[in-house]
């Protein structure tokens, strides 16, 4: 019963508070992070930028990008390179 | 054209990996509880039993249980895969870490967060292949797959979209994932040939 109730309580802990509202495939930055908003209207994080510039032995910062790619024009808000300082990283 | 990697190699990176998480890897075909688990997703009719013991990689907790021996190919798993899987089971085994009990909960009853952490997971492939190739890896057929673990249409729209964004990262040189930099920290220093040749400066 205990864990039954532990494992309800933890199920709630992820999802029983409203929705942020947010439109699902969006992006942003906060702080360091880059976040998507998920199928549900969560806000979610991708990547923290800062654990990225670690693992990855070079500055990493959260950043607005629309990149044409192989797989087409990808848009939205990513780690990138902190020497990649462009007009659009504020956005 | 790529070096071709050897048996011993995978055994020895497998070993690795196993050492730096904690983790110990089963046969899928001679564990009773994935048999069971076939037997469960089969008769729900979301997974056929043949294709999850032989197709699919499954951990639980620190337990990783595989459709192959570890440095034998087979039909469906070559030696290359069965590196790509081992780091991406290992990403599964940080989330364990990092998320606690809400990870198992959320995974099980929760589509979106399992396209979430299956696309993080994911993203381990991603690292890899550019690694190994020089080039990025195509983000929607990975996508794709989260149909087989019961993801709505929706979730795999966003999982493909945080992918193609995982890409770009990647291609600029990021190493999202802490089962990647453990990973590459191996294969740099005892298969640095597998990597693909680098541009001349």
């Amino acid at each position: 019963m205990v864990k039954l109730l532990l494992l309800v309580a933890v199920a709630c802990s992820t999802s029983c508070r409203p929705p942020d509202g947010c439109v699902p495939r969006s992006t942003r930055c906060l702080v360091n992070r880059s976040q998507i908003c998920d199928a549900d209207r969560y806000w979610r994080e991708l990547s923290d930028c800062d654990r990225v510039s670690v693992q990855s032995g070079a500055a990493f910062a959260c950043r607005y990008i629309d990149e044409e790619t192989e797989e087409g024009r990808v848009v939205g808000h990513t780690c990138m390179p902190a020497s990649d300082a462009g007009s659009e990283a504020s956005r | 054209m790529s070096a071709e990697i050897q048996p011993d190699e995978v055994v020895s990176f497998w070993r690795h990996m196993q050492e730096r998480f904690g983790t110990t890897t089963v046969n899928k075909g001679d564990a009773v509880e994935m048999q069971i688990i076939a037997g469960v997703l089969d008769t729900l009719g979301i997974l056929d039993k043949e294709r999850f013991l032989k197709s699919f990689t499954t951990t639980l907790g620190r337990k990783i249980y595989t459709p192959f021996d570890v440095g034998s190919a087979n039909d469906t798993w070559d030696l290359w895969d069965q590196v790509v899987v081992c780091v991406h089971e290992h990403q599964h085994v940080v989330q364990h870490d990092r998320e606690g009990l809400s990870f198992e909960v959320s995974y099980v009853t929760d589509r979106a967060a399992r396209a979430r952490f299956e696309a993080e997971a994911y993203r381990s492939n991603l690292e890899m292949h550019f690694w190994r190739y020089g080039t990025p890896a195509r983000s929607r057929p990975l996508a794709e797959l989260l149909h087989d673990y019961g993801c709505r249409t929706e979730d795999v729209e966003v999982a493909a979209h945080s992918l193609a964004l995982a890409n770009v990262s990647v291609r600029r040189g990021a190493v999202l994932n802490e089962s990647t930099r453990a990973a590459l920290d191996w294969l740099e220093s005892h298969s640095p040939h597998l990597r693909a040749q680098q541009p001349a400066a």
